[in-house]
């Protein structure tokens, strides 16, 4: 996809988020003091600058699109490590820290296409695990762990 | 101020202080030693390590990472010509072909000395500037504040140089995101859905985590073209030590190198890659031997590499005296003391001189075992190039995960670090620069309090901004520094295009 387009979609999405964050900020209380700026005053400033400049982005895309496509090209690596984040963050409340960080850095290791699998088991246990006795232990953080535990 | 610096030298020196430097040294030359990790990064996988440790061993780990950090990057700049930070492009100019003509030794050697210099010549500079800007800061106002964290968000022209639009835009959405919590100023609820985690705001940690480490961890896992050439190059790494003929070479690039990286680095923006090749170009002018520059001169790897260490010093000075970060590291480096309850800005030498000394001289021990564990562990270190990143990407996944977790115990920061990660990967991929709204997650809070503040005090009347003498300078340095993004530097370039165009 051309960079004129993706200026196109992005300052669509940015118009959309400016106008939602206009409306919301002229939602927010007012203390009617005089002359004294109110809670919506900074937001409102933003939202206003947002919508413009979203405004001049996609004139600018517009002017430049030398012709109109909607292929994305991202690499489905990204997508996967995106994916793997999302059911990480999913599961990490059910399952705690470590069975939830196991398996989530066998997938990345996989990604990074080293497919040894014995390197990839032994290294996906140990260093979570290490990783969660070192915070436990020596940083005092306690890392999540499983509610039925 | 003695006394305080007695103090400050004194927690420095302390064993704990000491070791934490040393370990900020070791994993700053790592990080800056990896291709394609930036000291950053660096700096928000550790972050979370930190979150329980004494402030003063804290700063003393991050100080360390940060100046080693700039040491390192040339490490992978001389031998594999791929400059491990931005801040070692110019150092690779000179130090690969020495590397080519089986000298990787000697090139190193002059690169650990020069940056040593020039961090001991920034640490001067911090040591003298940064007390008196301090003091000179108490007598601000909100207007004089409102234009001076304006003044730093200026800087975002510097790094918006493809579309100023869209670095505009990036901050915008910084200054947005800012807003979400509870009003500063009279304790209102806003964008917060009822959700009481968001009541106390964004951490603008959790969002760096997110904006910086996430959009990394995808290139890197993506990139599979990253350098296999190390196992040659390591057999050539001897003879670090550099010879005396070496080090009277190093004199005057040197003294050309550390003054314009400790100014440069004051000055928000401008940064250690800038400093870098100005100094290159300088010390090429003024060498007797132009000629040999760009073919394994050591003149040209000792000024660019004493330029982006004597950054570090300046850029802390405004971070520490007036609480405006110079470039990203300074502004994460603002997150972890406000993590540690310490706000940087002109109080932080009147409440806690101790801690502003402290971290002082933890910068001077920072330079000294930088110098220490880099001669001495080079041969050692650079083993680190043909680590797998098999390895190391999945840990820095999962530190990304801990690092937002463990700042307030919370899932919610969880989740908003991936967020910001998922921004900060569309943000690449419109080309959209992150900078800017990692100053604005930094510089927003205040702009907008000092601004309502003023706007309080003056009963609505906007002229107060041009009426106080503070305000009017940082104002007009504001417009001054807008002008030189916007019209100045672009017309130098023509200028110097259309130069290179009629010579050739």
């Amino acid at each position: 996809m051309s960079m004129p387009m993706r200026d196109i979609i992005i300052s669509i999405v940015m118009l959309v988020i400016g106008a939602w964050f206009m409306f919301l900020a002229s939602e927010l209380p007012d203390r009617n003091i005089q002359n004294v700026p109110g809670p919506a005053f900074f937001p409102g400033i933003m939202a206003f600058v947002i919508i413009a400049l979203s405004a001049a982005l996609l004139v600018k895309g517009l002017r430049a699109l030398p012709s109109f496509s909607l292929t994305l090209d991202i690499p489905r690596k990204a997508v996967y490590v995106v994916v793997l984040f999302i059911v990480l963050l999913a599961v990490l409340p059910h399952t705690g820290f470590l069975i939830a960080a196991i398996p989530f850095f066998a997938a990345l290791m996989w990604l990074c296409d080293d497919r040894k699998p014995l390197l990839v088991l032994f290294s996906s246990i140990l260093i979570p695990v290490f990783l969660y006795y070192l915070f436990r232990h020596a940083f005092t953080i306690l890392l999540p762990t499983a509610p039925w535990m | 101020m003695i006394e305080d610096a007695a103090l400050g030298f004194a927690q420095a020196i302390q064993l704990s202080s000491l070791i934490a430097t040393a370990i900020g040294v070791l994993l700053g030359l790592i990080v800056g030693m990896i291709p394609g990790m930036t000291i950053s990064t660096g700096i928000i996988i550790v972050l979370p390590m930190t979150f329980t440790l004494d402030p003063n061993i804290s700063i003393a780990l991050l100080l360390g990472l940060y100046v080693a950090g700039m040491t390192g990057g040339s490490f992978s700049a001389i031998l594999l010509n791929i400059p491990g930070t931005p801040s070692a492009s110019a150092t690779a100019i000179d130090g690969y072909p020495l590397t080519e003509r089986g000298e990787a030794g000697r090139a190193l050697g002059v690169a650990i000395v020069a940056s040593f210099i020039g961090g001991l010549i920034s640490f001067a500079c911090l040591y003298l500037i940064a007390p008196q800007l301090a003091e000179l800061a108490l007598g601000f106002r909100a207007p004089d504040l409102f234009s001076l964290v304006f003044f730093g968000l200026t800087i975002i022209c510097s790094f918006a140089a493809k579309s100023l639009i869209k670095g505009m835009l990036s901050a915008a959405i910084g200054l947005m995101v800012v807003t979400i919590g509870q009003d500063p100023m009279m304790g209102t609820a806003r964008f917060t859905f009822d959700n009481v985690n968001l009541l106390a705001g964004v951490h603008f940690l959790t969002a760096m985590i997110g904006l910086f480490a996430i959009p990394q961890l995808v290139s890197s896992i993506c990139d599979t073209d990253l350098p296999g050439k190390s196992t040659q190059i390591l057999q050539t790494v001897r003879n670090v030590f550099p010879r005396l003929s070496d080090l009277r070479r190093m004199v005057k690039p040197v003294i050309i190198g550390s003054p314009i990286g400790s100014f440069l680095g004051l000055l928000p923006g401008a940064g250690g890659p800038i400093a870098a090749f100005i100094s290159y170009d300088y010390a090429k002018k003024s060498s007797k031997l132009p000629d040999h520059f760009g073919k394994g001169s050591v003149e040209g790897i000792a000024a660019p590499e004493s330029a982006n260490n004597a950054v570090t010093g300046g850029a802390l000075i405004p971070m520490m005296t007036l609480g405006i970060p110079g470039d990203p590291v300074t502004a994460i480096l603002i997150g972890a003391l406000l993590v540690h309850g310490l706000a940087p800005g002109p109080m932080l030498f009147i409440e806690r001189a101790d801690f502003a000394y402290g971290l002082i001289f933890s910068f001077f021990w920072a330079n000294i075992f930088n110098l220490i564990i880099a001669l001495l562990g080079i041969g050692t270190l650079v083993k680190v190039l043909k680590a797998p990143r098999a390895f190391l990407m999945p840990t820095i996944a999962i530190l990304c995960v801990i690092g937002s977790y463990a700042l307030r115990n919370n899932f919610m920061d969880v989740y908003i670090m991936l967020g910001f990660g998922i921004a900060g990967l569309i943000m690449r991929w419109v080309d959209m620069p992150l900078v800017p709204l990692l100053l604005a997650l930094v510089l927003g809070k205040p702009l907008e309090e000092h601004l309502r503040v003023a706007l309080t005090a003056s009963q609505g009347d906007y002229s107060i901004f041009f009426t106080s003498p503070f305000s009017l300078f940082f104002l007009i340095l504001s417009a001054f520094s807008i002008l030189w993004s916007l019209v100045i530097e672009p017309w130098r370039q023509r200028v110097k295009q259309a130069k290179i165009d009629n010579s050739s």
